[in-house]
Formats: structure tokens, sequence, C-alpha cells
């Protein structure tokens, strides 16, 4: 179980060219970028209200090309909420969903008070759609997860995810705004890739 | 039996002794319970060899050819050798099974032998102690008995001749007679003494014999044991053969086996499934967007892989699939025992790859050279793929970067990683910094041109072209049948006009 932090930490999972980095890029800068650069694992980090103070965001970006099991497990058995993200244009990226929601489950033993938000990304490129919508929902419900559709290219629901995925967290109060003086753009993208140090 | 025997001949020979009649001696032999002892003898070592014969997988009797061709070991070797012969010589299946045949057909060999050994030295003696032996000294008892019942007459009539000689007139007459007489009872005497003689004889030499008897039962153990030697001394000249064999089969899975023992066993150069994956995608999967980077599907990879295993199947329907072609050669790498560019390089290979960016490729290179041969190769032929497959970086968004961040991780990797996960994904950055500039310079650290067709088993499978190097296709010729197939004559021309 992760351990008590003021870090409330959340995990993006999904199968390589989804959109996960684009989502999460969305979100904490507000760009989008057309590059296509794979992910090895980025953290970025958003301070965030919590229980009328305030807590640190954590978002992790996983990679989606290479699974090995030990940093998946890792992942999961810090991480607090999870968003696990396909791609409307890829039946085959829900499938890739299926082994990370079994893993999730193993670990955390229940996901019933684990906040997890099933995502449907690119939904702009409506021409390419493989899964439609009430698949989406499905899968949800039989996740007993939330379910959103999703476009980073077009900004479309990405506020909204994170927002409902805090939303879902009974054990603390958490929303993206923060009052007063604090607001603004404290965020801070905290490249692993940059900052990766001798061990 | 013998203690029995003993007191009987010792009686036997007391009225013998004392001339007594032989009416008493008669008596001593009939006494019930030596004629019980040998009958008992008899039922034993007939029901014996009944259940002895019983045990036996030949027909008893029967020559040492027919016999052998009857046991259920020669029918099973026979099924063996046919079964093998229609399997053919390339199949292991077919090859074990001859081998093993022929080991059966050895065994039955042995069993035919040991059978009539036991034929021969236990059997047969039983048999004959049983329904010849014992039954004529019972029939010879018999005869004494007759003989015996002959004389008490011839007596009777004498006693009443001597009788009448007394009591009678015409005494020359009788005397005559009574003499007569006597000479019959003489004779029946003598008959009696004869027939007993013989009778003590024969049952003398069959207690006597017991001991012989007996030795039938140690005979029949070390028959056995003599059998289950040469049988063992058989199927052990046969084991390190066959077992041989099987070691030496090529068409072990190759996935999860290391490099060199795979190489070895199938006398590759190139790993199978690294030959296949990327004669495929040469083919089909070189314009793929995202080609290593996206999943492929879970039941097309696996089934992938299975076919890779057997390096015998068809691949034909993969060639429309490149990302489940990328994702066999990802998994091959990823689950070899040791990775490609080894444990034993490691520290040597991330110290590489921190060194200033001027030294860093020099530093790389010395790393690389120190590759074991076949490490080494494979690598080469992996990374020569790779930068090919950059070229087309503006199609497939490969870039060796994007490249090196999806695949490196599969090249690479710290002993350590189950238990220190974190660790391995601070190494996967490491490994990027390694991977990305051996794509970039592939050129620079393999000097010399890689034929990709290396075996040549996974040549374009296209019937309408016949020509056996993939890379040096007339483009013009050629219509691709399969569906995606995205290798056109651009591609190839960029190659040569790279190297050149």
């Amino acid at each position: 179980m992760p351990e008590q932090s003021n870090d409330y930490r959340v995990v993006v999972f999904g199968a390589g060219g989804v959109g996960k980095s684009s989502l999460v890029l969305r979100f904490v800068k507000g760009t989008f970028r057309d590059t296509y650069i794979p992910t090895v694992e980025d953290t970025y980090r958003q301070v965030i209200s919590c229980d009328k103070s305030v807590c640190t965001l954590q978002i992790t970006d996983t990679t989606g090309s290479h699974q090995f099991p030990a940093m998946q497990r890792l992942s999961i058995s810090k991480g607090h909420a999870f968003i696990l993200v396909y791609s409307i244009t890829s039946r085959q990226s829900l499938e890739e969903l299926k082994p990370i929601y079994q893993q999730v489950l193993a670990i955390k033993g229940s996901t019933e008070s684990i906040p997890i938000m099933l995502v449907g990304n690119k939904s702009d490129e409506m021409a390419q759609r493989e899964v439609e919508t009430k698949e989406g929902e499905a899968q949800a419900t039989a996740w007993k997860c939330a379910f959103m559709e999703t476009s980073a290219k077009t900004n479309s629901n990405v506020k909204e995810l994170f927002q409902e995925l805090l939303a879902l967290e009974k054990k603390r109060d958490m929303s993206l705004s923060i009052d007063g003086k604090r607001s603004g753009k404290q965020k801070r993208a905290d490249k692993l890739k940059g900052k990766c140090s001798v061990m | 039996m013998k203690k029995q025997f003993n007191r009987m001949k010792q009686l036997a020979n007391q009225t013998v002794g004392r001339k007594v009649f032989a009416k008493d001696l008669f008596l001593v032999f009939s006494h019930a319970q030596i004629e019980r002892r040998m009958e008992l003898v008899r039922v034993v070592s007939h029901n014996t060899h009944k259940r002895m014969v019983s045990c036996l997988q030949g027909h008893i009797g029967a020559d040492a050819e027919k016999r052998h061709k009857k046991l259920p070991l020669t029918t099973l070797s026979q099924a063996m050798v046919e079964g093998g012969n229609q399997l053919g010589e390339d199949s292991l299946m077919g090859k074990m099974m001859e081998v093993c045949g022929e080991a059966e057909n050895r065994l039955a060999s042995e069993l035919m032998l040991h059978e009539l050994q036991i034929e021969k030295e236990v059997l047969d003696p039983l048999s004959q102690l049983a329904e010849v032996d014992i039954p004529n000294i019972l029939k010879q008892r018999k005869q004494l008995a007759k003989l015996v019942l002959d004389y008490d007459s011839a007596r009777a009539r004498w006693l009443q001749a001597t009788k009448s000689i007394i009591s009678g007139t015409n005494t020359q007459a009788l005397t005559a007679k009574a003499d007569l007489l006597k000479e019959e009872v003489d004779e029946a005497m003598n008959k009696v003494e004869l027939c007993k003689d013989q009778l003590a004889a024969d049952m003398y030499s069959f207690f006597s014999k017991e001991g012989d008897y007996a030795r039938y039962f140690v005979m029949l153990l070390e028959a056995q044991a003599d059998y289950h030697r040469k049988s063992l001394t058989v199927l052990e000249s046969v084991l390190p053969a066959i077992q041989a064999q099987q070691d030496s089969w090529t068409e072990k899975p190759a996935f999860g086996t290391g490099l060199d023992e795979h190489l070895k066993r199938s006398g590759r150069e190139i790993a199978l499934p690294l030959e296949a994956c990327v004669m495929m995608l040469l083919e089909t999967g070189m314009k793929e967007e995202g080609l290593f980077r996206i999943a492929a599907g879970a039941s097309k990879l696996k089934k992938l892989k299975a076919a890779l295993d057997c390096s015998t199947s068809q691949l034909e329907e993969f060639y429309s699939d490149p990302h489940a072609v990328a994702g066999a050669l990802k998994s091959y790498l990823r689950e070899l025992p040791e990775p490609l560019m080894t444990y034993h390089l490691y520290d040597e290979w991330i110290q590489a790859s921190r060194q200033d960016p001027d030294k860093r490729l020099q530093a790389l290179w010395v790393v690389c050279d120190q590759l074991p041969k076949n490490n080494k190769t494979n690598l080469r032929y992996l990374v020569k793929f790779l930068a090919r497959l950059a070229q087309d970086s503006e199609v497939n968004k490969m870039t060796p970067s994007n490249i090196s961040i999806v695949l490196g991780p599969n090249l690479l990797w710290a002993k350590t990683e189950g238990s220190l996960a974190e660790m391995a994904a601070a190494t996967s950055v490491h490994v990027v910094a390694i991977v990305e500039p051996i794509i970039q310079h592939a050129d620079w650290f393999f000097p010399d041109d890689v034929e990709f067709n290396v075996s040549g088993m996974f040549a374009m499978p296209t019937p309408a072209s016949n020509h056996n190097n993939h890379l040096d296709y007339d483009c013009g010729t050629i219509e691709k049948k399969r569906p995606g197939s995205m290798v056109g004559p651009e591609s190839d021309s960029v190659r040569k006009d790279n190297l050149s």
C-alpha cells in the first residue's frame, strides 16, 4: 500500500501511442505537441487543494511500449489513482488495458475505493473510430470505474478527466483549483529523463 | 522328507535283513505317508509348472524364431519401426521411434532367449518330475503290489500242497506238485524282490535328487536376474544415443532459450526469431507508423511466437501484421535469459554512456567490441536493421531515439531488476543513451554490410518471384500480394544511395 504522504499519486497506463503523454502534457502544460516520441517514464507534479490545504498531485506517465512487470507493479503499488487510456481508433489498445486492470486489482486487492478512470482518447479522430462510446462505457461498467472520452489534441474533456478522478477519491477532499495567492502556474515537469543520476 | 524316508529305509532294511516275508516289506512301502508325500510333490510341481508356463509370453515348445515373432514386444517394436518410417527421418519423433523400436526388438530377443532357457532348465525338468518320474514310481509300486499278491497266492497254493502231503496218500506225486509250487513261490518271491529292489532304488534316487529339484528354483531366479541384467545392458547402450539425439534436436523453443544454446543447437549464426522477424518486417513493416511502439494483438502475438518456436510453420499470414512481428521480436529479446548486450558488460555499457559526448562513441565502441561473438553478430544484425528502419522515420516515426526508447530496455537490463524495480526504471533511461547512438551510427559501429537474408529460410514467399536476395530484387517487377505490404522500391534505392 502507498505510504502515507502528502503526495497524491496518479498513474497513467495504456498501450503505446494512445496519447498518455499528450493527455498529461495537455493537462499540465496546456499544450499539445504533434511530435512522435515514446515515453520512458515521466513524472509531473502540480499543487492542488486537498482537505482545505494543499498537496502535490503527482502524475506518472508510464511507458506503453515495453512493460517490465516489476516496473509496472511498482507503479501500481505506489499509485493512489489510475487513468487507463486507450485510443478510440484502436480496439487493440483497449484490449491491452485488460491485463493492466487485472494487475491493479491483484496488487490493490480491490478496486472499490480506488479511483480509476477508463479513458478513450483521440475522440477527435472520428473517422478512424474503432471502439464505440458505448463499448467503452460497457467496459467501465464491468470494471466498476468511471469512463470518459477525451481528445488531448482538441483539449476536450482533459481537465474534466482529472477533476472527476479527484472527485472519485473519497478519503480526501481534493480539487484542482487552489485558493488565493498560491494559485497560478505552480507546476513543474520533473522529467526523469533529464534528472537521472548515478546509482 | 528325507528324514521320513530314512526312517522308511531303516524299517525296510530291518525287514529285509530279518528275511521276513516280502509282505511285510510291502507293508512298509505302502505306508500311506510316503505315498502321500510323493503325490504332494507331484501336485505342487505340476501346479508350479502350470503357473510358470502362464508367465511366459512366448508359446511354450515353439522354436526360437516363431516365439520371437509372436512376442508382444516384437509387435510393439515393429509398430514403432513402421511408424518411424512413416514419419520419416526428418522428424525427431520418427527417428526416436525407430531407435526405440530397435531397442524393443533387442529386448524381445533377450526375453525370448530367457524364456527358452527357463523352459529348458526349469520347466522341462519340473514337468518330467511331475508327469513322468513320480507317476513311474507310483506305477512301479502298484506293480509291486500285484507281484506281492501273486506271491501270496503262490505261497498259499504251496502251503496247501504241503499240507496235503502230510495227510495225503500219493505222497510222491504230491511232493512233486509241492516242489513245483515251491518253485513258483520262489519265482514269485524273486520277482517281488526284483521289483522291490527297483522300487527302492527309484525311491532312493527320487529322494536323493531333492537337492536337484530344489535347484530349479535357484536357476529360475538366476535366469531371471540374468535376463534383467541383459535387458538393462540393452537399455543402457541405447539410452545415451537416444538422449543425445533428443538433446541435439534443433527445433527446441527459441523463445526463452539462451542465445548461445539456441545458435549451437540450430547451427545458426543469427537467432531464428530475429532473422524471421527482420525478414518479415523488411517486407511489410518498414513504413508502419510506430513500429515496435504500438502493441500487437495478444493472441496474434502468441500465435506468431509459437509459430517461430517450431520454425517449420507457415509465417505467411503474419506479413500483414507488422506490429505482431515487431512484438514477437521484442518478446524474443526480452525473454532471453541474459540480455543481448549481456549482464557481464552491463556496468561497462552504463559507464560508457556517461562519457562526454565526444568520447562516448569511442567508449561504446570499446564495450561493443568486448561482446561475445554470438551476441556481437546478432546485435550487429539487429542494429543494422534498426538503422534501416530509422531511415524511413519520416513515415514510420521511428527515429533512432524513438527506437531506442521502445526497444532499448529489451536489449540491456540489470540482473537485479526484479528486486529493484526503481533501478530498472532508471536504467532504461541509460539504455536509451546507449542504444540510440549505436543505431544512429550503425555503420560506424558495424562497418560491414549485413545480409539480412542469412539462412534463406525466410526469403519472400511470393511465388511469382524467385529472388533469393531480398534486398536486391528488381522492385518494378514485383507484384505484392499481401495486404499491408508497404516496402516500396524507393526504400531500397534510399538505402543503396546511403550506402554508396
